[in-house]
């Protein structure tokens, strides 16, 4: 039997720390993971290439399933709709849609992209600040529901409704003090000013506008559940003032998104496990805030919930490869990976959970995960405990479902294939990864640029 | 309604009723076997017409008299009057004025009889005008006894033996005539109207014989031939008519044969002395005697009184199974699932842990994940199972009549046996029903005694407080306000079932153990679609051999109460609709009709548009066309059930917004017959704004038959 070689580790000196949860909350450890629902991760590469996005069906369904039974065990009435923007791959949009779920676009183009997939306009809710008019136009014709955000757009709308002399359903995004910091309130009408309550009056003098619901969007990530009780609450007193002093049943309440996945953002110590509210407390929270005005069951409006990233985060990982380890000058270990922050964003924001694919033994270094644009700013992930990770061995990070994959862009390289871990153990690429072809069948060459 | 249509139903019905019947060609038939001696028929008819002159002046209930309610008794008087008596010239005012007193008795009487006891009045009206008759002419002697025409035998059809000569003529009798003849006809009608009634007129007949031959009574004397008549009808009503026809019914018969034999001896006897014929009043002491006593059993089980308007016993039969299957638990008052979401039955009806005598029927409910878990991480704490804290909601409007809170919650696996229910609020929904939920979470509880509540408001939340060692709640219907009284078997109205890759709907029923259940949710369009209300009008369009046809309907409400569709055609279809599903209970008419085809494509239809759903219903096989089945089934409905028919309901979501139901009728046979069957497939199409837009099936040509509700503003 052939020896196994010793992989050769530095000595380093390493500050002795008791127990795992100090100070400065659970060290920034890694975990080994071999396998993506049962899928080897070395395989994985070697098939598709790094770095990898992979995406889990079994994980989004079990999470929207998860959250639906949260939120329907506390209210009658509930209605989830997939956040395109969060992740508008169509594979994903798909899975989401047949859990049940609408789609909530805030352009154009995801409003095609919803179409073009088989939504029926009549499970659309079109946000955003900006619709354009051929847009609008589509979604009173295909009776999508347009969350106004703006007197503009609402003057526009009433124009647009008397001129193609169609109805539109329409609900109001109101804005208001839940007591978090930062306020959002550039989106929608201001409630505590009577701006929200403005635009209701001015919807229901127009007969071509049928207000069917009130919508809020509180802000993102928010760590405090009783934000979106107060957010609940108002929403649902508006409700009741346009019951009974229009005499006008509203359909829905929407209640946005804005609830954290399992990330930990870099400014909080403690990890996200043990910082964040559950999604029981969110749904109890918002529940109880409709159901304390004591409303008759059947007077109870339907509960529409737009979450994005605390559906799909935990679905996805970034699969990426050592391309190298070196040391830097105050001593610190880097690590360079084959994916830059261009595809992962949410580096910016989060200390992403690390994993690797072996175990490569109990000494661990600061390190930083650099990645490999020729950018300064290119930092995937610093302040993490890790041993020195051969050169071509790979480094998963975990919770990059939401963002990532919308917002990524192709800088420097170009972006890589995605696949989908599917149910039955099968993996499908659900978005190819782009080649220099991809790039330049965009780009027109002036001729007289063009070699002769 | 013409008044002329009113008075020839109501003669030809005031005819059929005799024998139960409710067809007009029946009625016919027996107005053609009384005209065999043509004096006699036309002072039958005489007397029909007047009884229903009469009650037309004072203006009674159209229906009813329309139904033959208020003629029979006066035809049978008149018969009864020209079959006993010889006619002279004070034949036609006596007759008349006794028409008249008639017709009062039997206004009381039937009428009393149908309000005091559910009952009908039978013929002892026309008996008690008979009587009287009788004895005012014992007084006067105006008219001479008719003693030719009375009870005796007259041999006609030499060429068959003398019982089959005697039960014709029996059947003779029982429409005042002595004449073999009428009893053919008479004989012949009921072959034609109900094949069980045949049966049961000859099996009545044989067990009459059976007596007859055991008294040693002759069977042609007066005595022998009035307890043979009479345990003829008695047969007949007790083996079909008045009871539902079932494997039972012969037993009936012979019951009734047996007791009507001892009634006609005594009766007779104690008559002769004050020289009254008995006449059919065997039959109707009978008859009454046992039906009324029968209402008084604890449960009815195969002997089913009639508790619908009567038709042939075969579609009381079939009425009576259709009704069966499809409402057995059906009850007035629809109650909730007391949570909201989907939860799991942990413990059910004789629970393996505390679901024991008194408290029997009761419920635990729990929350289980997609992994089948009650609970997330170690499950050592309360907060780790999915059901703690969640809302618990009222499962009927009521009254809040007892609450107990401020127990404390107990750690995981423990129990506090001291106060075994926990935290527990009880509903007194009216009419004797409670409801109670135990266990809730310590001051969670948002109501106080005396608080009213309607179904679905949050009562409070999931605990573990009292008797329980993990998370959950107690649900039971009881008989009282106190706590812990025993409980009651009571059925949750609509719920759906996961069954994994469907969710099916349950009506009016009871949970299973590990059943994971829900409740329906409810569209609000498909809802208002199908709010059929008093005096709504459709128009539905279709095409029949090449030509358009337009149908009109109209929602109606019958005396009883009862809402209904009414084509222009004048089929109608009876139904109902509690808060989430509506059905179709009846259809009466042709079977081209628009409405025909939307009874059978919609025959329930709940308000949801949940896509998973699926339900199913039965049709009565009688509503199907092929008479060759019909037959078949009706000669062996009496032993068992040789057909079925369903219908599978799947709903979906059009691209365009509008629901469609589908509904994939199959007809099939059990047993011998099983290799008859077809399916149909039925689509409602509901407009997404809540309208009824069309419904339409394939045809065995694989034609697409589509019938189109029109819009108002289009007509």
């Amino acid at each position: 039997m052939e020896k196994q070689k010793k992989v050769y580790v530095k000595p380093i000196i390493t500050k002795q720390k008791t127990g795992f949860v100090g100070k400065f909350g659970k060290a920034g450890l890694h975990s080994v993971l071999e396998k993506i629902d049962g899928v080897d991760i070395e395989e994985l590469v070697e098939k598709f290439g790094s770095p990898l996005f992979v995406i889990s069906e079994k994980t989004i369904r079990a999470t929207q399933r998860k959250a639906l039974r949260i939120f329907k065990t506390r209210y009658p009435k509930v209605q989830f709709a997939w956040s395109y923007k969060t992740n508008y791959l169509n594979a994903v949009c798909l899975v989401f849609h047949e859990e049940g779920s609408w789609a909530e676009v805030v352009s154009e183009f995801e409003y095609d992209k919803a179409k073009l997939l088989g939504v029926p306009g009549n499970k659309i809710i079109y946000n955003g600040p900006h619709k354009s008019k051929s847009s609008l136009i589509k979604a009173i014709n295909d009776e999508a529901f347009i969350h106004i955000d703006h007197f503009d757009e609402l003057f526009s709308l009433i124009e647009l409704t008397e001129e193609i002399k169609k109805t539109a359903k329409v609900a109001v995004r109101v804005n208001m003090d839940t007591g978090i910091y930062p306020k959002w309130d550039r989106f929608g009408l201001n409630y505590e000013n009577g701006e929200a309550y403005e635009a209701i009056r001015r919807i229901m003098l127009s007969d071509k506008l049928n207000l069917v619901g009130l919508h809020c969007h509180i802000g993102t990530y928010i760590l405090s559940t009783d934000a979106f009780k107060i957010a609940a609450y108002k929403l649902t007193d508006l409700y009741k003032r346009v019951k009974y002093e229009f005499n006008h049943q509203l359909d829905y309440i929407d209640i946005g998104g804005g609830i954290p996945s399992k990330n930990t953002l870099y400014s909080y110590y403690l990890d996200a496990s043990v910082s964040i509210p559950s999604l029981e407390d969110y749904a109890d929270a918002i529940t109880s805030g409709i159901i304390e005005h004591g409303l008759k069951s059947d007077e109870l409006p339907l509960l529409i919930l737009e979450s994005g990233r605390a559906l799909i985060d935990e679905a996805g990982y970034l699969i990426t490869t050592v391309v190298a380890n070196k040391r830097l000058s105050n001593g610190k270990q880097a690590i360079i990976v084959d994916a830059g922050v261009n595809l992962l964003f949410t580096s910016f924001w989060y200390k992403h959970k690390i994993s690797t694919t072996e175990f490569y033994g109990e000494v661990r270094d600061e390190s930083v995960i650099y990645g490999n644009l020729c950018m300064n700013i290119d930092v995937l992930r610093d302040g993490v405990f890790l041993p020195p990770v051969p050169v071509g061995k790979q480094i998963i990070f975990h919770n990059v479902g939401a963002y990532n994959m919308t917002q990524w862009m192709q800088f420097i390289n170009l972006r890589p294939n995605v696949v989908m871990i599917m149910e039955d153990g099968s993996v499908e690429v659900i978005r190819k990864a782009e080649t220099l072809n991809t790039i330049n069948e965009l780009e027109r060459i002036p001729e007289k640029l063009l070699k002769k | 309604m013409s008044l002329s249509i009113i008075i020839i139903d109501s003669v030809l019905f005031s005819y059929s009723q005799i024998f139960f019947s409710n067809r007009r060609w029946f009625g016919l038939l027996v107005l053609l076997a009384t005209f065999i001696s043509p004096v006699h028929g036309s002072i039958i008819l005489f007397s029909n017409l007047i009884t229903n002159i009469i009650a037309l002046l004072l203006k009674y209930e159209q229906k009813k008299i329309r139904e033959g309610f208020y003629g029979f008794n006066g035809l049978l008087l008149g018969g009864a009057i020209s079959f006993f008596y010889k006619p002279n010239e004070y034949f036609f005012p006596i007759l008349l004025i006794f028409l008249i007193i008639n017709f009062f008795i039997n206004a009381a009487i039937e009428n009393y009889f149908a309000f005091a006891f559910n009952l009908p009045g039978l013929s002892f009206p026309f008996l008690l005008s008979f009587y009287l008759f009788a004895i005012f002419n014992s007084a006067l002697h105006l008219f001479d006894f008719n003693t030719e025409m009375f009870f005796q035998s007259t041999f006609h059809l030499i060429s068959v033996s003398t019982e089959i000569n005697l039960f014709l003529q029996n059947l003779g009798f029982l429409v005042l005539q002595n004449s073999i003849i009428s009893g053919l006809i008479v004989l012949i009608a009921i072959l034609f109207f109900s094949r069980i009634m045949f049966l049961l007129s000859i099996v009545g007949y044989l067990f009459a014989l059976f007596y007859l031959h055991f008294f040693r009574i002759p069977i042609d004397s007066q005595l022998g031939i009035l307890i043979s008549l009479n345990s003829i009808i008695v047969s007949i009503a007790l083996g079909g008519s008045l009871i539902i026809p079932s494997n039972r019914s012969f037993v009936l018969s012979f019951l009734g044969v047996s007791v009507v034999t001892i009634f006609t001896i005594v009766l007779s006897t104690l008559l002769q002395k004050v020289n009254l014929s008995v006449f059919v009043l065997p039959f109707n002491f009978t008859v009454f005697l046992i039906i009324y006593a029968l209402k008084f059993r604890e449960s009815s089980g195969e002997v089913v009184l009639l508790y619908f308007k009567p038709g042939s016993p075969e579609e009381n039969y079939y009425y009576h199974k259709n009704q069966k299957a499809r409402f057995e638990k059906y009850k007035f008052i629809n109650v909730g699932l007391p949570f909201n979401g989907e939860w799991t039955v942990s413990q059910g009806f004789d629970g393996e842990f505390t679901h024991k005598e008194d408290w029997r029927y009761a419920f635990d409910f729990v929350v289980t994940d997609e992994k089948g878990k009650t609970y997330d991480n170690t499950g050592t704490k309360l907060e780790d199972y999915h059901c703690y804290g969640l809302p618990v909601c009222a499962t009927y409007k009521g009254k809040v009549i007892k609450v107990i809170d401020g127990i404390d919650e107990n750690e995981v696996g423990k129990v506090n046996i001291k106060q075994n229910w926990g935290n527990t609020v009880i509903i007194d929904h009216g009419q004797g029903l409670f409801s109670a939920v135990s266990h809730l979470k310590k001051n969670t509880i948002r109501v106080k005694e005396g608080d009213e509540v309607e179904k679905g408001d949050v009562l409070g939340n999931c605990g573990n407080s009292g008797r329980s060692p993990e998370p959950h709640i107690h649900f039971q219907f009881q008989k009282n306000d106190k706590l812990g009284a025993a409980t009651i078997k009571f059925p949750f109205g609509h719920y759906l079932v996961n069954r994994g890759e469907f969710l099916e709907l349950k009506s009016y029923d009871y949970p299973l153990k590990d059943e994971k259940i829900q409740k329906l949710e409810i569209n609000s369009k498909i809802k208002q679609a199908f709010n059929f209300e008093y005096g709504d009008k459709f128009e539905v369009q279709f095409k029949k051999d090449e030509k358009v046809v337009k149908e009109i309907w109209e929602v109606k409400v019958d005396p009883y109460n009862i809402p209904y569709i009414e084509a222009s055609t004048g089929s109608y279809a009876t139904f109902f609709a509690d808060e989430e599903v509506f059905y179709f209970t009846s259809y009466v008419g042709k079977k081209k009709d628009a409405l025909y085809h939307f009874y059978l494509a919609a025959i329930q239809i709940p308000f949801t548009s949940m896509n998973k759903v699926r339900w199913n219903d039965t049709y009565p096989i009688s509503i199907f066309t092929n008479k060759l089945i019909m037959i078949l089934s009706d000669a062996l409905i009496l032993i068992y059930n040789p057909f079925k028919a369903e219908g599978n309901f799947t709903i979906s979501e059009e691209e365009n917004g509008d629901y469609l139901f589908l509904n994939r009728i199959e007809f099939f046979g059990n047993g011998i017959f099983s290799s008859i069957n077809w399916s149909r497939d039925y689509k409602v199409i509901v407009d997404k704004n809540g309208f009824l837009k069309s419904f339409y099936f394939i045809d065995r040509k694989n034609i697409k038959n589509e019938f189109t509700f029109i819009m108002e503003e289009e007509r």
